[in-house]
């Protein structure tokens, strides 16, 4: 009795199965039962969605409760006795099993999910072995779902996780169940496909073969893979995965479990990206071009080429520059290697155009879990959910459990999963505007002004009702503020305003950054040296006389034809790259096939600064080597020093010694002024082109979010330049100009013009010219 | 003593004795048979060369579950699988290595549609390097041609089963 009085007051005492627990009031017995390491066999209860009890596979039995009852809908309660294992529980579990077996079909030899099915594993557990059943079966009709997910609806037990999923963690609704009882069916309704971008998890939450991966159908078994950890190559979140691998080459991705980060989902990105793989120009042999033909050589041959030509140019001649989904090592051994050379000119951030703000590391100033407690979340210049899905769905969580207020400054309306408090949607020149009047509404009110050319550019805004209520809700010091700054914010031509804007604003505020990083390992590439005093937009314009490309190609760079005319007409171009696009071979003159990130030892830096370290997963293609072998033996050929590594571990870590520290933040800029008459351009990478691996995974590229050759504008803009739906026009930016078609928009906010980015534009200019066909 | 060795020999007792049991042997039942012109009778099952069955419109029956290939103690066949266009799941590859196959019949036991089975042809040699791995293409030009005496041996198996 003396024990029970040692109980605080938010546990309480059960038994299960005679065995003795303290577990929290108010959780239910399943949770206590998994914690405890005893199994009740369970379809709709999933740790991380509501409770809906609507399969009763969990049916145990309470001491002096006349029936059964649901584990996952039943709160713990004080000395309550259950029993998992008596044979009113056993009868209970076994019934259930042969009801839901009745319209289930029993051919799981062609089922996708036989071998890793719930439903199979639960009915050799705790079903009947032999069927009763003698009439029909129901059927149910399958969707098309998209080129993600496949469906088999009469598998579907209607457990109804999928429908929690895309309700509650997705937001996005998209599947539902219609009629009642055993005529239950989930599907859109309507017809439509799921679009959620985190849509994959809904493979994993199905507990029978219902809806299962499209990418991978029919072509492996459970039983056959082998798997592998693994790190998210598309984003800085540094998701956790498992690579299924089969005879060596990556079938599938799944989530591995992290908490802290992508707890138990993933995004498609990180889902099906890595298909990539094994895009058509994936360089599988050392090829080196003379007199203008491309043939294939053995590495010896090219690693000799390679040498010369680097050799024929001194360091200081000499550009590196590299894409973000490389490894640290591999940065690191690259830096290493050419800043022995004396080049100064390296750097890893293609795609920005504003360099005003020195090189550092993205200032994160509190960690994903930590993003819930935030009361006012600012999202400035991000398609957040398109750049970090995962991050997204925090600021949702953030919103849906803890009332969080989300604003936003952007150039669209992404339409975003959860509620906008201030939703400032403007075009590229305005909405930075916007922010402007934000910073002075907050220097207004605290009464603490910046100093310099941003303190008199914000000075010079308007200030307004609306943002000054916003202004007010930041600087209450009740209110935890995070200021999220996006791709769209980084990329922009005033970048280093907009980041110097909201350093002020987070620190006046006493509120927190969140600065994504872009692509999967660009930290990595900041923290193991690819850096130096110039950057990449002047380095592709410079008349350097020799180019290193690691890992990149054309579509990485914000200025892609200027980038394709300076490689061509430099003297040599050597790439490192596991693919070669039409483009590159035109310009390169050897190309050194490497291994992906999932086929290498190696590590990422995530946003948060991790360093997360990975194995191979899957076997080099054909005579693919590791980057940082193919580094190492270089930098043996060009005798520098400290080049004799064994092991990637003795290269991990000297990564591992180097700092993590961010530079002092604030830096003091000059302001960039922009002024356009007439339509302001916003241009962004989209979703599925981020890198190399996603532009090449076929799956990604048949959503909805792949990228296309449409021009958006919102009607009222369509209306004033005569435009209608579908219309081919010509969009003109300075000397470039491509075809496109209209497609009208509402989410683009009046006075702006949207298009991808892979069309060919940059994102620093913002003035452009759209030419109807008969003009 | 030597004496009665001498007799012995001179009456040839020796041989008479061995000659009277060459000649019970003589007329006694043959059990040899004068294979290959004739052959012993065979069981209904017998486990003998692989084959893969179709049903009687000619579709494959083998629907790539690769249960085969789990259970195959010597891990002898192996398969690749992909979806055809009709959306079923159908086998690019089937191979059984006959090296390694210690004809233990559990991939036919395993079977959910009798598709992969083994027929009672027993007479066979490999000429050249890798004859032993048959393929899809073999598999079922071998159940092709044996598909009655498969059909007619499973039927009279069926009752113990
Ligand atoms: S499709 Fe799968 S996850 Fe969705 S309700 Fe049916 S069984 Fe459950
Ligand atoms: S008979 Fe036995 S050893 Fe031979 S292939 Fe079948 S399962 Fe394998
Ligand atoms: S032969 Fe039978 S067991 Fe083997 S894969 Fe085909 S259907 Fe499955
Ligand atoms: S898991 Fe409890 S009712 Fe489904």
């Amino acid at each position: 009795m003396s024990e029970q009085k040692t109980i605080p007051d938010n546990m309480v005492r059960i038994e299960i199965d005679d065995k003795e627990m303290i577990v929290p009031r108010g959780s239910m017995v399943i949770e206590a039962a998994d914690n405890n390491g005893i199994s009740i066999p369970r379809f709709c209860y999933h740790k991380k969605l509501s409770i809906a009890a609507n399969c009763r596979m969990c049916m145990v039995d309470v001491e002096k409760v006349p029936k059964p009852l649901p584990a996952c809908a039943t709160p713990v309660m004080p000395d309550m006795k259950v029993y998992t294992k008596s044979k009113r529980a056993i009868d209970a579990q076994r019934n259930v099993m042969e009801f839901l077996l009745i319209n289930h079909p029993l051919d799981c030899p062609v089922c996708d999910q036989g071998g890793e099915c719930e439903l199979q594993d639960i009915s050799m557990g705790y079903g009947r072995g032999v069927s009763r059943y003698q009439d029909e079966k129901r059927v149910a009709i399958d969707e098309d779902i998209g080129s993600l997910i496949s469906t088999e609806m009469t598998r579907c037990i209607t457990c109804t996780r999928c429908v929690r999923f895309l309700e509650e963690i997705s937001g996005t609704d998209e599947l539902g169940g219609i009629g009642r009882g055993d005529r239950t069916q989930i599907g859109t309704m309507v017809g439509r496909s799921v679009d959620s971008v985190m849509s994959g998890n809904v493979i994993d939450l199905c507990p029978v073969g219902a809806l299962t991966n499209k990418p991978f159908r029919f072509k492996a078994r459970s039983w056959e893979m082998m798997s592998a950890n693994g790190i998210s190559m598309h984003d800085a979140i540094g998701s956790n995965l498992f690579y299924h691998t089969r005879k060596g080459e990556i079938l599938r991705t799944v989530p591995r479990d992290n908490e802290s980060l992508n707890e138990a989902w993933i995004s498609d990105r990180d889902r099906f990206g890595v298909l990539g793989q094994n895009g058509d120009d994936r360089i599988l042999k050392p090829m080196i071009k003379q007199a203008g033909v491309w043939s294939e050589v053995d590495w010896p041959k090219a690693m000799d080429f390679a040498v010369k030509k680097l050799q024929s140019t001194s360091g200081k001649d000499t550009t590196v520059l590299t894409g973000s989904q490389s490894t640290n090592e591999e940065y690191f051994l690259l830096s290493k290697l050419f800043k022995a050379m004396n080049c100064d000119n390296l750097d890893y951030r293609l795609n920005q155009s504003d360099f005003s703000q020195p090189h550092n590391i993205p200032r994160v100033d509190l960690d994903l879990n930590g993003v819930k407690d935030n009361q006012q979340i600012v999202i400035i210049g991000s398609n957040v959910n398109h750049e970090q899905p995962i991050l997204a769905h925090r600021i949702r969580q953030a919103w849906l459990k803890n009332d969080a207020q989300v604003s936003v400054f952007n150039a669209k309306d992404y339409g975003f999963r959860f509620n906008i408090f201030h939703n400032y949607i403007a075009n590229q020149i305005e909405w930075v505007k916007g922010l402007g009047s934000l910073a002075h509404c907050v220097a207004d009110l605290t009464k603490v002004k910046l100093t310099g050319e941003v303190g008199e550019w914000i000075d010079n805004q308007a200030t307004d009702e609306n943002l000054n209520h916003l202004a007010k809700q930041l600087i209450n010091k009740d209110n935890n503020a995070l200021f999220v700054i996006g791709q769209v914010a980084n990329n922009h031509p005033q970048a280093g305003l907009i980041k110097a804007i909201v350093e002020w604003l987070a620190d006046n505020t006493d509120g927190k950054v969140y600065e994504m990083a872009c692509g999967a390992n660009s930290v990595g590439a900041e923290i193991c040296g690819v850096t130096s005093n110039t950057n990449a937009a002047d380095l592709i314009n410079s008349k350097s006389k020799s180019f290193v490309i690691y890992q990149a190609e054309n579509d990485d760079f914000n200025r892609m034809q200027l980038a394709h005319e300076t490689f061509d007409k430099a003297d040599s171009v050597v790439v490192f790259s596991s693919f070669a696009d039409k483009n590159m071979k035109e310009v390169a003159d050897v190309i050194l096939p490497i291994g992906l990130a999932s086929e290498v030892a190696g590590s990422f830096f995530n946003n948060f600064l991790e360093n997360q370290k990975f194995k191979p997963a899957a076997n080099l293609p054909k005579e693919a080597k590791p980057g940082w072998r193919v580094l190492r033996v270089l930098g043996n050929m060009l005798n520098v020093d400290g080049f004799d590594y064994d092991d990637i571990s003795e290269v991990m870590a000297e990564v591992d010694a180097l700092s993590t520290k961010r530079k002092a933040s604030f830096q003091p800029i000059e302001v960039t002024h922009l002024n356009v008459d007439g339509l302001v351009l916003h241009t962004e990478t989209a979703i599925y082109d981020v890198d190399m691996l996603s532009r090449r995974s076929n799956a990604l590229q048949e959503t909805i979010h792949a990228s296309n050759d449409c021009l958006s504008l919102n009607s009222s803009e369509a209306e004033k330049l005569k435009l209608e739906n579908a219309m081919p026009v010509t969009l003109i930016q300075g000397d470039y100009s491509v075809e496109l078609f209209i497609n009208i928009d509402e989410s683009i906010p009046t006075g702006s013009v949207f298009a991808n980015k892979c069309v060919g534009l940059r994102s620093d200019v913002l003035e452009v010219e759209v030419r109807g066909e008969s003009s | 003593m030597k004496m009665f060795k001498y007799l012995k020999s001179l009456t040839l007792k020796e041989l008479l004795k061995g000659m009277t049991v060459t000649g019970k042997y003589f007329f006694k039942r043959k059990f040899t048979i004068r294979y290959p012109e004739e052959k012993t009778p065979k069981s209904d099952r017998f486990r003998g060369l692989h084959a893969l069955r179709r049903y009687e419109n000619g579709e494959e029956r083998c629907i790539a579950c690769k249960l085969c290939e789990a259970v195959c103690p010597a891990l002898a066949i192996s398969i690749d699988s992909e979806q055809r266009e009709d959306g079923t799941r159908r086998t690019t590859k089937y191979e059984i290595d006959l090296f390694k196959c210690i004809y233990c019949g559990f991939c036919e036991e395993s079977c959910p549609v009798d598709s992969i089975v083994l027929t009672d042809i027993h007479e066979f040699h490999f000429e050249t390097e890798g004859r032993n791995v048959l393929d899809k293409q073999q598999l079922l030009a071998i159940g092709d041609l044996r598909e009655k005496e498969v059909a007619e041996c499973r039927q009279n198996d069926s009752e113990y089963r």
